[in-house]
């Protein structure tokens, strides 16, 4: 699933969120299922939830991290794509 | 003529007798428990619907629950059924192939773990020990992952047991506390002849499984369990699927732990919204709350049990 730039998402009302150590737990009431995000996947998380863009997120990564932007661009795009099937998050 | 009795942090007033609990005084109990009149089947349950269902290891159903908005039916077929309502009363009925002992252990370890949780309780199926150390440690585990066999070998080896099955926390000014439900141990045969090697007063406490019990009546007497603070968690590894040669303890992430305590947290109706927001919450609060949590695999092998507690007190040290 390929992402826009300018993409913003909604976080699904069903979703839950509980950060623990530095990640993140989501609890899904819809599919009463868990998720655990990483370090990384927690920060993402965050983003999206105040409500930044896909390239604005990843412009915020590229400060924090010490990682290329071919991998966060990779590591965005992979999460993004499985909490969209999960149905936590949608495109607005 | 009712008694009031004392499980966790929570005084319960039983119209029969309950030899496994401490007795208290007063006159406050906020439970109560009841032999319901004649046979379960005799039990109306019109109105009540199929909330949740649970399966032993051959997938036969082995116990269910019935709902009706806030009345709860538990039937554990053969053996006993449990009618709970949100007066907080507890109505028994025991089948007539079963026994009174096999009533109060659902009653004591199924039951009315599952009611506190419906209380905004967090009950956890785990076993927990405060060491010679005096530091408090829990180990997290399904059934048959070695919990009570664990934490035997250490009561036997100068811990205080707290639980070997069920333990209740509560997070505070001091971090996460760990109070236990009734203090006795439950094992297969092979594990009471390993841990407990003179002639130790475990009795068989229903004719479905060869797990006995003892309940350490030196430990019960007539005072209720206090609360202790909970310094570690120890995750422990399910034997069937990782076989470990060696004794190792790592510390585990934030959502390995949550995830873990989660799928061993206690419920009434499993299936119930408010039931699974309010387990998230507590268990994400009980995390963030300085207590140390790690996985611990190590061969089940009972000769190496004092090597297991060794590097389970090593780890603890640092805490």
């Amino acid at each position: 699933m390929n992402f826009q730039a300018t993409d913003r998402f909604n976080i699904s009302d069903e979703v839950l969120s509980q950060e623990v150590n530095g990640e993140t737990v989501l609890l899904d009431l819809q599919g009463e299922s868990y998720f655990g995000l990483n370090e990384v996947g927690t920060r993402i998380w965050q983003l999206l939830k105040s409500e930044q863009s896909v390239a604005e997120a990843l412009s915020t990564l590229s400060d924090e991290y010490d990682v290329s932007r071919e991998q966060l661009e990779s590591d965005v795009s992979e999460l993004l794509a499985k909490l969209t099937e999960a149905g936590l998050v949608s495109l607005r | 003529m009712s008694d009031l009795f004392r499980i966790f942090d929570t005084t319960v007033c039983s119209d029969f007798p309950l030899p496994e609990l401490p007795r208290v005084d007063g006159q406050d109990f906020a439970l109560t428990v009841m032999m319901g009149k004649g046979d379960p089947d005799q039990f109306d349950s019109q109105g009540f619907e199929r909330a949740f269902e649970w399966c032993d290891y051959e997938d036969r159903v082995d116990c269910w629950c019935d709902r009706k908005g806030d009345e709860y039916l538990y039937v554990f077929p053969q053996n006993a059924t449990f009618h709970i309502t949100s007066d907080n009363l507890i109505t028994c009925f025991l089948d007539q192939d079963s026994s009174m002992q096999m009533l109060r252990h659902l009653l004591l370890n199924q039951i009315i773990p599952r009611y506190l949780a419906t209380t905004g309780r967090l009950v956890l199926h785990a076993s927990a020990v405060t060491l010679e150390n005096g530091k408090s440690v829990a180990f997290l585990g399904n059934s048959g992952f070695g919990k009570s066999t664990l934490v035997s070998s250490f009561h036997r080896n100068g811990a205080c047991l707290i639980n070997d099955d069920c333990i209740l926390l509560e997070c505070g000014d001091n971090g996460v506390t760990v109070v236990g439900g009734l203090v006795g141990i439950r094992l297969f045969p092979d594990s009471v002849n390993a841990v407990f090697t003179e002639a130790s007063g475990f009795t068989n406490y229903t004719p479905y499984t060869d797990k006995q019990q003892l309940f350490l009546k030196e430990q019960v007497g007539e005072k209720a369990p206090e609360p202790c603070v909970l310094d570690a968690m120890f995750l422990l590894n399910d034997p069937k699927k990782v076989s470990a040669d060696e004794i190792s303890i790592q510390p585990v992430s934030g959502s390995e732990a949550m995830m873990g305590m989660i799928g061993s947290a206690f419920s009434l109706d499993p299936s119930d919204r408010k039931m699974i927001v309010g387990n998230f919450k507590n268990v994400g609060q009980a995390i963030s709350d300085r207590m140390s949590i790690y996985s611990l695999q190590y061969p089940r092998v009972h000769e190496r049990l004092a090597e297991v507690r060794a590097a389970v007190i090593k780890q603890v040290e640092s805490c």
